[in-house]
């Protein structure tokens, strides 16, 4: 049978086991929502971030603090998405709350504020799949600065689609800011429960922040038996490797911590729990800001890298690459940084552009990245091939030798070298015609075994191991 | 255009969607996942893609792009190897040889996975399937190539492999 045959065989006996999906609709309209209420979440950290102070940790507040009632003070007016009813809701419905964690968890009056907050958003009789009442529950709520923050979640008739609700505010004026709308299987529940976003269902734990009066705090939402740490993310040592600092604990009372933090500050949270496996989040692992990426990679100093780099780097290229480096590395440690070197960029013989670069790290460290456009003329997609952080002067190596991730891309950097070749498992030896101190061949994946790089005169200038393991940068979450 | 038009789109072109969705990822969460990101996206400006008159194109695209976005953000997250337990008719032998076929398809970069899903799936020609992925003919034409040549790797080894089973020495 000739592959196209079989392959449309194939094809059609997977997309058999596929079950028609339930109601899609209702779920586009959920996430719909939820991103118009990401839109709005945004605006309220920006706010946050004009009004943070210096402080990188401003303090920690658990529910072991004494229960004084939330004070009335000002708190900015809260950006809400869509508006809530101006009607009262009536929450006759839903059924009575109890062993609601946090410190105001039986404080009546606060727990069936945050429940008729969180119901106003919740339901929707119009959806396709409206939330069943009975099964919404508050499930913690704790204070926050001036405020409160609570969580209300519930789910379809089904049980299939579970939403959380955060409500954050004073007292007398709460509002729902962050919705989710998931669909629950059991793979994704633990892929949530892995990256410390499992809001919802018997066992959440959920790492996070909010905003609450316009200001950011952590938050934590764990089974009541785990203990938790929090420490600055760690930073990458002059060797390429991550430097964890040990923290200090973060005391949870029944599972749940709400401390304040600077809305820039880059903490981690882990959490553990004898019998599972620690959970940790980075505080906030949200992609940065565009305009952020923009003052740590500027515009001249990405023009100044791509001139002084080998071939002919691409400068659109490089610099959508390199601000996506910079998210990538602010978003797993706690370092910014130091300046961009282009190694090498040209277009490959598949004619897509291709570019080495790589962040310099205070400690003298690089995060190195190899990227490639999609297609050979667009650059709304870059596709990361490969990264990894190298030591200090690990750039300078008269040698670099990498193979990509995807297409078995091998790029050599060797700027003194007039040749070089990459050697195969099976002793087959693959020229790498270069350009600039630089080139690539298309090679088997996970065949090429060395690369030699050779001086004009015939002399061995270098060798490299494209296989050789390097550090990666410490992703969480 | 209407949220009527949106809804009925949706529940008509729904389940194609999802399988195509769960040919590209191999894992049926991430694909409903992937529709309901690309039907998001669609949904924000249906009045336009509802104009342009082919809005299950459009939402491939989107779909098939996305997919690419989520592979290039996060490329740790690449689905391989996952195959789903369906006992067919088949003999032994032709079911194994297919199942090889899958994972290999499932190993594929996810560019020429893509390539193979709209063109031997999707039933898209060469052009139909360059425009979806914004990308030339000539390169539909070697990623499907390559992508192939890949498969038949795959299915000769394992005709190899019955055939040695059989105690056939070639």
């Amino acid at each position: 049978m000739n592959p196209e045959t079989m392959l449309r065989e194939v094809f059609a006996d997977r997309a058999a086991t596929v079950d028609p999906p339930t109601d899609v609709y209702a779920g586009v309209r959920r996430r719909h929502r939820r991103r118009q209420l990401a839109l709005a979440g945004g605006a309220m950290v920006l706010v946050a971030a004009l009004i943070g102070g210096p402080a990188l940790l401003l303090g920690t507040r658990t529910a072991s603090a004494p229960p004084a009632p939330p004070a009335a003070t000002a708190c900015p007016a809260p950006v809400a998405y869509p508006p809530a009813p101006s009607a009262p809701v009536s929450t006759d419905q839903l059924p009575p709350q109890s062993g609601v964690r946090g410190s105001l968890g039986t404080d009546r009056s606060v727990v069936d504020a945050v429940l008729a907050a969180g119901w106003a958003r919740l339901n929707r009789p119009d959806d396709p799949q409206p939330v069943d009442p009975r099964s919404v529950r508050v499930r913690f709520v704790e204070r926050a600065g001036p405020g409160v923050v609570g969580l209300v979640t519930g789910h379809d008739r089904t049980g299939r689609w579970q939403v959380t609700q955060m409500v954050t505010g004073l007292v007398r004026s709460l509002v729902p800011t962050a919705y989710t709308g998931t669909s629950v299987t059991e793979g994704s529940a633990q892929q949530l429960r892995r990256t410390g976003q499992l809001f919802y269902g018997d066992d959440p734990l959920g790492i996070t922040t909010e905003t609450v009066c316009g200001r950011a705090f952590g938050l934590v939402l764990a089974r009541p038996d785990s203990t938790a740490t929090l420490a600055a993310a760690p930073r990458i040592g002059a060797d390429g490797r991550p430097q964890f600092s040990a923290g200090r604990p973060l005391p949870l009372a029944q599972g749940i911590a709400v401390f304040a933090i600077e809305p820039s500050a880059r903490l981690r949270v882990t959490v553990s729990r004898a019998g599972a496996a620690p959970v940790q989040r980075q505080l906030d692992p949200d992609p940065l800001p565009d305009a952020e990426a923009r003052r740590l990679v500027p515009d001249d100093e990405i023009d100044r890298a791509v001139r002084a780099g080998g071939g002919r780097p691409d400068r659109r290229l490089a610099g959508i690459a390199a601000r996506y480096a910079v998210q990538d590395l602010v978003g797993a440690t706690g370092d910014e940084p130091t300046g961009l070197r282009v190694l090498w960029g040209d277009r490959l013989p598949s004619g897509l552009r291709s570019v080495v670069f790589a962040l310099t790290l205070p400690s003298g460290a690089a995060y190195l990245q190899v990227g490639n456009n999609v297609t050979p003329e667009t650059y709304n997609e870059y596709v990361l091939d490969f990264d990894a952080l190298v030591p200090a002067s690990g750039l300078d190596r008269p040698v670099l030798g990498i193979q990509g991730r995807h297409d078995g891309l091998v790029v050599v950097v060797a700027p003194r070298a007039a040749r070089a070749e990459v050697v195969l498992s099976t002793g087959t030896v693959l020229p790498v015609p270069l350009t600039g101190g630089g080139g690539a061949v298309v090679a088997p994946a996970g065949k090429a075994t060395l690369i030699r790089a050779y001086r004009a005169d015939g002399s061995l200038l270098g060798t490299a191991d494209p296989a050789a393991p390097l550090p990666q940068l410490p992703r969480v979450g | 255009m209407s949220d009527e038009d949106f809804r009925d789109f949706v529940t008509s072109r729904s389940p194609a969607l999802l399988r195509t969705a769960y040919l590209l990822l191999g894992d049926r969460a991430l694909a409903e996942d992937l529709v309901q990101s690309a039907l998001v996206k669609a949904y924000r400006h249906w009045g336009r893609v509802t104009a342009a008159g082919n809005p299950e194109a459009y939402v491939r695209r989107i779909m098939v792009n996305e997919r690419r976005s989520w592979w290039r953000r996060n490329p740790g997250r690449e689905v391989v190897g996952a195959v789903p337990e369906r006992p067919g008719p088949d003999e032994p032998g032709a079911l194994a040889e297919r199942d090889a076929v899958w994972r290999a398809v499932l190993g594929l970069p996810p560019r020429t996975r893509a390539v193979l899903v709209l063109r031997y799936w999707e039933d898209l020609s060469e052009a139909e399937t360059a425009t979806v992925l914004g990308c030339s003919v000539g390169t539909v034409k070697s990623q499907a190539s390559r992508g192939l040549r890949k498969l038949q790797d795959v299915i000769d080894s394992e005709q190899a492999a019955a055939l040695r089973a059989k105690g056939d020495p070639r």
